[in-house]
């Protein structure tokens, strides 16, 4: 249902899209409004908050989903309205005959998007070999010019590669016969076939996943009432081996109108899920982990085979049943002696192997929620209606997770595992409003007055076990030793009061104010109360008497708004105590310190103008253009003390108080256009198009804060966007001698030249201050001072993560009953720190891995004639000396910064409905057939570059987006 | 009229809609607050006993750059014993900014925020006792008793924070150098470092008033080894007293806090170092249910651990040090020392053997020790410590009785004219492990010998760095040509080599870490300017 929204307007992003079937992904509606608490807008539903997954409703349920961007809508939604409203409403019965509906579709995922351009056996052996070559030159001081030199790093080279680095030879030749004399693969050599066969992990692993859905519907109404059920089932098998999710969903709603002034109504929504996660489908949590098969295929060098083969012969070697075995790196050789020995088949990610652990350790959730909301309308005389609202959502969500003691982490001393994590979520909502309509003449006036309260409970436990006792059998009792068993509650309120008056003369003149009064529980008693309010007014300028006889603009339209919205999303739920957490030691309770009071916390306030304009021109053309200024003021803010003053957290080394400082702006322009290129009486072409343009900026920062937060490879800092690149700047190779030059830090380091002078150095008088550089560790050229280690390079500002444009390009094509629409996303600007392309740019010291084939353009010597001094001495369009000893030349800087700019084919749909002449000898409403894919092509900077995994630029090792081809058909009754 | 009834009904109804007054407080049932913890003693003993819950807790990997850190245990092993040149960290060349002390002068490495992290978060948590413990209600007995637990954690944490981050007292010009910030409220605020001496003056302080409140009231920590009691309080004493040259302090209260703890036998040696015994004063506490898993210390150290994190890498003794000890000492084979004649590990990095007769054999006598299937074997290995269960199941020693008598020998060697006092206290040292042990020796060789066996008695247990530190002693790593057995990348010279002088890195300083500096207006260096004083324009 997501997929519907992104870039069916302007103003949305969405980020965090992955393969793995039933998960959700992150939206945000006019940037990044804080930077504490979440970004996602506020979903509402049929009027009421809604606390679940988006992927607990069924798509087929919901009639219509609208998106309010700026404050006035969004401030009578209040708290948590501030990052924007995704409004749905479901389906209810539009006529009275009892009508049905049954769809079902069919289709298959597949990857969609390639991985980088790695090297294959031969290149790699090749870069191994410069590795060894360069790293032997270095250490042993030769010089890779004398003939003498050369021979002694060749020979070491030749004779240790196997055994250091690859571990084994894949090749149909001798160790000391695989290279030419320049370090190439000599002529002749190729893969044993046995291994040859063995070495594709994707290949070996990815399938294609399947995706079944059914969906039956009913609606109808009576006289005094209406009604409508749904049963929706839904199947999806992801495209790597484990990865699954299925939902039983249903849907009842009813509506009474027995006495025109009494209406009622209940809708019950309930849904039993189940996932089979793959690691590496969500967060960047599990990003590195071995069982993550999107970092293993990744980085597992290209010569190691899926299954054991015999080191020497590269023959299987079979189990008791004449089975393959995979190979977790090793195997057992009883010698001679009769001593076991243990044979290496590789380093790297030893007692690993990505599609072994798959197999033998299952990560599921189990999920049942149900969503119940019930009303009473009673219209009363003088045009008043008062109405009452409630909603109950609950949640049991299990998750499992079963390690096998047979081989990955949890082999390794807990001789297995079983996890469980349970999660209790109960959220209500009660709402009471009255409202007044009233007509005179041509004014109209609506008065809304309402009181809310809302309560939000999580309980949750985990439990682990281990030490399995059978294999395979995924439960508590299976297991020997506890060793995890905790719980706790979360308990958060609000209750709010609320006001609205709508005034409109003629619909000419709109005018809107509201008024909001929020309380919440996360605030001292004192001040958790915060007041916030809107204005709005709308022209619809095409009705005045001057524009009547104009015919080129229908509908002009001429809006302002300005409001405030509360927000408290950004501390915890019991932010303002001093607080201990409650653990043990030695079997006794031990409290210690997490929490430091916050008594003078108070609420963040979104504040936003905006000013629109928007007609219909010349009949067929429709355009909207809008100005919006979001900030977010007092700005929940975790202020740093000094270390000194006792660390609250057991995570990170840092003293913190929760404060309201700072403020955060995003400010564009949004344009939505759509014309009517053609129609008549068989074709219609329509193509529309959208555009947002987004600034953020951090406009104010706490005191201490001043000169910025750094937060990994980014600063937040006055002036900047939330998310700045702060890195070293990579000024290119050194061709003198192959290393990478970083601009020098002379602000915290300083040089001594030659003749005395102090260049650099951050106190003039004091030195002392400001280590000086020593000779070697600095080099100038050109009169410009370069670092090799990025300990003395300096960090500058290198551009934000976030894009600057972004928008969607639609086309729709109707032909008889013949339908086409093709939507295409863009986005421009923004730079990614591309962490998965620099990890396969290094040589690691301790093992051979995978790399990428840019790395094959790495310096090899000095070029002839190059000096000192010449011009082209630092060369940015080469990779620096292969050579594992060195971890500088690689270090993260703005050399892996890459542009986040992407087109992409977003969906294709086509569809045929089949005309009343067949219908109706059939007895049928209406029907249709429909083929649609989505995530079709995309196009990015580097092949591979994950471009929207997340708003803040990084990038993590995840299940990339999936292809999905679905077949539909839709018949109604 | 009827309809205006109606709607008045509906109107005074709405009136009355709005919640409770209560409805908005809800209260925490994950954490307590500050003023349940101060209400009653017994919840003060939960706070007292929470200063060894930080002492042994697992602290994220997020935060510090690096999976491990477990508090004290971590102090004891990355930061007083692989930073010395008696203990050796295998292979782990990854760990060579530690091994080598090469973040001293960074001030952004998490190496270098961690003991400065771990040690404030003990002493904020013991202010808040020391201030409001008095506040509890209960027996004025028990809120002295845990108030002057609180004390003796606080002078522990800051005798260890100069150990690290200040320099030798010899060279404090009397005390005059940069101590470090002497927070002893619940201020969170700019403060200036104090100077050395007042560091030690305040440690000092806290001890007496702590052995004074334990005087005072018959409360005991039972076998609860995990917490504090005035034992605890006089062996730290020595270890300041030791670290400020104030011989008399050392001896006098070194004799003082092993009252009541007899030496182990060379059994009880060989059992692992897991469970405290009838010599252990204070430890770290794990068990099955407080397992630290892959953050303890025996899943680097424990010999039998089958973490990876820990089987390639168990840790090896100086092989200039165990060649000084008798090979029959009961402690000797512990560690996997190379028979006459044996080879097959390899001389180009700390010794790691896969094959050959060395192997072959200790892979058989050292069965029970290692985990058969992952440890890495090396020359010189150390199979002191064992894991009970799991990866890293076991209580970690922190103070010995044994090193209370090495501390009194080393005092009264010293203070001078007590020669005959000391060869009784090293001869009740060794004999437990060698029973013919006799000393004749006197003057400096006499030191040397007191300085030899607390080296290899209290191998691992973090005393290391600390002693080698106030001792004075360079810093010499001996590779295999030059007779000794580091690796090439622990022994070299050179500014991120392992060998350096006692100037060296910083004068063996870690420096102040950005986290301090960045926050705190009144600290503006992280490297310790010369000649630094209390009232220098830039303290």
């Amino acid at each position: 249902m997501t997929s519907a929204l992104e870039g069916a307007s302007s103003g949305i992003s969405v980020t965090g899209a992955v393969g793995q079937p039933g998960s959700d992904v992150s939206i945000n509606i006019r940037g990044i409004g804080t930077v504490n608490g979440s970004n996602s807008p506020l979903i509402v539903l049929d009027g009421v908050p809604y606390d679940g997954n988006i992927s607990d409703i069924a798509p087929e349920d919901i009639e219509s989903i609208s998106v309010l961007k700026d404050a006035a809508s969004c401030a009578l939604y209040g708290n948590r309205a501030s990052n924007g409203v995704i409004l749905l409403t479901s389906k209810k019965s539009k006529v009275k005959k009892p009508t049905f509906t049954f769809k079902t579709s069919q289709g298959w995922y597949e990857r969609g998007q390639s991985d980088y351009e790695t090297v294959n056996p031969y290149q790699f052996m090749e870069i191994e070999y410069a590795n060894m070559f360069n790293n032997q030159i270095n250490i042993k001081g030769l010089d890779r010019t004398n003939p003498t030199d050369i021979a002694t790093a060749r020979d070491y080279t030749l004779k240790n590669l196997i055994e250091q680095r690859a571990v084994i030879n894949i090749f149909d030749a001798p160790e000391s016969s695989l290279f030419d004399e320049n370090g190439k693969m000599a002529a002749g050599v190729r893969i044993n076939p046995l291994f040859g066969e063995d070495l594709d992990w994707y290949d070996q692993s990815i399938k294609k996943g399947y995706r079944a859905e059914y969906n039956f519907s009913g609606a109808g109404a009576t006289e005094y009432s209406d009604y409508y059920f749904s049963l929706n089932y839904l199947n999806e098998n992801g495209y790597t081996r484990d990865a699954g999710f299925n939902r039983l969903n249903g849907r009842a709603a009813v509506n009474i109108n027995p006495r025109p002034w009494f209406k009622a109504g209940l809708q019950v929504n309930v849904s039993h899920q189940k996932t089979n996660n793959s690691a590496g489908d969500q967060t960047g949590d599990d990003s590195s982990s071995t069982t993550n098969p999107f970092y293993f295929y990744r980085v597992i060098a290209p010569i190691y085979p899926v299954h054991l083969h015999d080191v020497n012969t590269g023959e299987y070697i079979l189990d008791a049943d004449g089975n393959r075995q995979y190979d977790p790196g090793y195997y057992s050789h009883v010698d001679a002696d009769g001593i076991t020995q243990e044979i290496p088949t590789r380093y790297q990610l030893q007692a690993n192997h990505s599609i072994w652990e798959s197999e033998v350790n299952h990560d599921r959730t189990k999920r049942n929620t149900s969503n119940s909301t019930a009303y009473v309308d009673f219209i009363l005389p003088y045009g008043f209606t008062f109405t009452m609202k409630g909603n109950l959502s609950t949640r049991n969500q299990e998750y499992t997770s079963y390690g096998s003691a047979i081989i990955g982490g949890s082999a390794k001393g807990t001789d297995g595992k079983l996890a469980k994590y349970v999660y209790n979520y109960k959220t209500w909502t009660f709402q009471q409003q009255l409202t007044w309509n009233k007509t005179y003449g041509k004014n109209y006036i609506n008065v809304l007055l309402g009181h809310e309260n809302y309560s939000y409970g999580r309980d949750y436990t985990y439990g682990r076990k281990q030490g399995v006792s059978v294999e395979g059998l995924e439960a508590l009792v299976n297991f020997s030793t506890i060793s995890s068993l905790t719980g706790y509650k979360d308990r958060y309120r609000t209750e709010s009061f609320l006001g609205r008056v709508q005034y409109s003369f003629n619909d000419r003149y709109n005018l809107e104010g509201s008024f909001r009064r929020d309380g919440s529980s996360r605030f001292a008693k004192d001040i958790r109360w915060g007041n916030f309010g809107s204005v709005g007014a709308n022209w619809l300028f095409t009705a005045e008497d001057f524009m009547k006889n104009q015919t080129w603009i229908t509908n002009g339209k001429l809006r302002a708004n300005w409001g405030q919205v509360g927000n408290d999303a950004g501390c915890d739920y019991y932010a303002y105590y001093a607080l201990y957490d409650a653990d043990t030691k030695g079997g006794n309770p031990a409290y210690v310190i997490n929490q430091l009071a916050a008594t003078d916390l108070k609420w963040e306030t979104g504040e936003s103008w905006g000013i629109g304009l928007e007609g219909r021109l010349f009949n067929r053309w429709n355009l909207s253009l809008e100005y919006y200024d979001k900030r977010n003021k007092d700005l929940i803010f975790d202020v740093y003390n000094p270390l000194s003053g006792g660390a609250t957290s057991t995570s990170r080394p840092e003293s913190t108080i929760t404060k309201n400082l700072g403020t955060l702006s995003n400010r564009g322009i949004e344009i939505n256009t759509d014309v009517d290129v053609f129609t008549n009486r068989d074709w219609t072409i329509n193509l529309a198009a959208n555009l947002t343009t987004l600034t953020n900026k951090i406009i104010k920062l706490p005191e201490q804060n001043k000169d910025g937060i750094l937060s990994g490879s980014q600063k937040i800092v006055e002036g900047k966007s939330r998310y700045e690149w702060f890195t070293y700047h990579w000024a290119g190779v050194d061709m003198m001698d192959g290393m990478s030059l970083y601009d020098a830090n002379l602000d915290d380091y300083h040089i001594v030249a030659d003749n005395g002078d102090i260049i650099g150095g951050k106190y003039e008088n004091d030195i002392l201050v400001s280590e000086a550089m020593k000779q070697g560790e600095y080099k100038c050229i050109d009169g410009k001072y370069y670092v090799n280690t990025t300990t003395y390079a300096k960090r500058d500002f290198r551009g934000q993560a976030l894009p600057k444009v972004y928008g969607s390009v639609t086309g729709n094509f109707a032909w008889k009953n013949f339908h086409l629409s093709l939507m295409m996303t863009y986005s421009l600007g923004g730079k990614i720190m591309d962490s998965g392309y620099s990890s396969l740019m290094s040589v690691s010291a301790n093992y051979a891995r995978n790399y990428h084939v840019d790395l094959l353009n790495s310096w090899n010597g000095t070029p002839e004639g190059m000096t000192e001094t010449s011009p082209n001495r630092i060369n940015s369009s080469i990779n620096p000396i292969i050579d594992q000893a060195n971890q500088y030349n690689n270090a993260t800087s703005d050399r892996f910064l890459i542009s986040r700019n992407y087109v992409a084919l977003k969906n294709i749909n086509f569809s045929y409905h089949l005309p009343k002449t067949v219908l109706r000898p059939l007895s049928l409403n209406s029907a249709y057939l429909s083929f649609s894919a989505e995530n079709v092509w995309t196009n990015t900077k580097r092949k591979g570059l994950p471009v929207s995994q997340y708003m803040s630029g990084y990038v993590y090792n995840m299940m990339p987006i999936a292809r999905v081809y679905t077949f539909a058909l839709n018949v109604s009754f | 009229m009827k309809k205006s009834i109606i709607t008045l009904c509906i109107f005074g109804a709405f009136g009355l809609i709005s919640c409770s007054d209560d409805y908005l407080d809800v209260s925490p049932e994950k954490d307590v607050s500050t003023s349940m913890i101060f209400a009653n003693t017994q919840m003060l003993d939960g706070a007292s006993n929470g200063l060894s819950l930080i002492m042994s807790d697992s602290y994220s990997s997020g935060g510090f750059g690096r999976q491990g850190y477990n508090g004290e245990a971590t102090i004891t092993l990355w930061y007083g014993s692989y930073r010395s040149s008696d203990a050796q960290y295998s292979n782990a060349t990854s760990y060579v900014d530690i091994v080598n002390s090469n973040y001293n002068e960074v001030a952004t490495s998490g190496s270098t925020y961690f003991p400065w992290y771990y040690y404030y978060k003990l002493i904020s948590n013991a202010n808040s006792i020391i201030i409001h413990g008095n506040e509890a209600a209960g027996t004025q007995e028990e809120r002295n008793f845990y108030i002057a637990q609180a004390l003796v954690y606080r002078a522990h944490a800051y005798t260890q924070l100069v150990g690290l981050y200040s320099k030798r007292w010899v060279e404090s010009r009397n005390g005059e150098s940069r101590g470090v910030p002497l927070r002893l409220d619940d201020s969170t605020g700019d403060i200036a470092c104090a100077s050395l001496g007042e560091v030690y003056d305040q440690i000092y302080a806290d001890l007496d008033q702590a052995l004074d409140l334990f005087s005072q009231t018959s409360l005991t920590r039972g076998d609860k080894l995990w917490r504090t009691d005035a034992s605890i309080a006089h062996g730290i004493y020595s270890r300041a007293a030791l670290a400020k040259q104030d011989w008399a302090t050392a001896a006098t209260h070194a004799a003082e806090a092993r009252k009541g703890y007899n030496l182990m036998d060379a059994t009880e040696y060989w059992k692992g170092f897991n469970t405290a015994n009838s010599e252990w004063m204070w430890e770290t506490y794990t068990d099955a249910t407080e397992n630290l898993g892959v953050y303890g210390f025996f899943a680097y150290v424990g010999a039998n651990t089958g973490s990876s994190k820990g089987y390639k890498n168990i840790g090896s003794i100086d092989k200039g040090l165990i060649e000084q000890i008798p090979a029959d000492d009961a402690r000797y084979d512990l560690f996997m020392v190379p028979k006459e004649g044996e080879s097959g590990w390899s001389t180009s990095d700390s010794g790691r053997a896969t094959k050959g007769d060395f192997y072959t054999r200790v892979k058989k006598e050292y069965a029970d020790r290692i985990d058969s299937k992952n440890t890495y074997i090396y020359a010189y290995m150390c199979t002191k410590f064992q894991k009970i269960d799991d990866r890293s199941i076991g209580c970690t020693p922190l103070m010995r009785a044994a090193e209370m008598i090495y501390n009194e020998a080393e005092a009264l060697c010293m203070l001078g004219g007590n020669d005959a006092k000391v060869r009784s206290l090293i001869e009740e040292a060794v004999r437990p492990y060698q029973p013919n042990y006799t000393c004749s020796l006197s003057g400096d060789a006499l030191l040397t010998e007191v300085k030899l066996y607390k080296r290899f008695d209290l191998w691992g247990e973090g005393r290391h760095f600390f002693d080698q530190k106030r001792w004075n002693v360079d810093m010499v790593r001996k590779g295999w040509s030059e007779g000794g057995n580091w690796h090439p990348q622990f022994a070299g010279s050179g500014s991120t080599g392992g060998s350096f002088d006692k100037y060296g890195k910083n004068n063996w300083c870690i420096c102040i870490p950005n986290r301090e500096t960045d926050y705190n207006d009144l600290i503006n260096y992280n490297i310790e300017p010369e000649n630094w004083t209390k009232d220098s324009p830039r303290q």
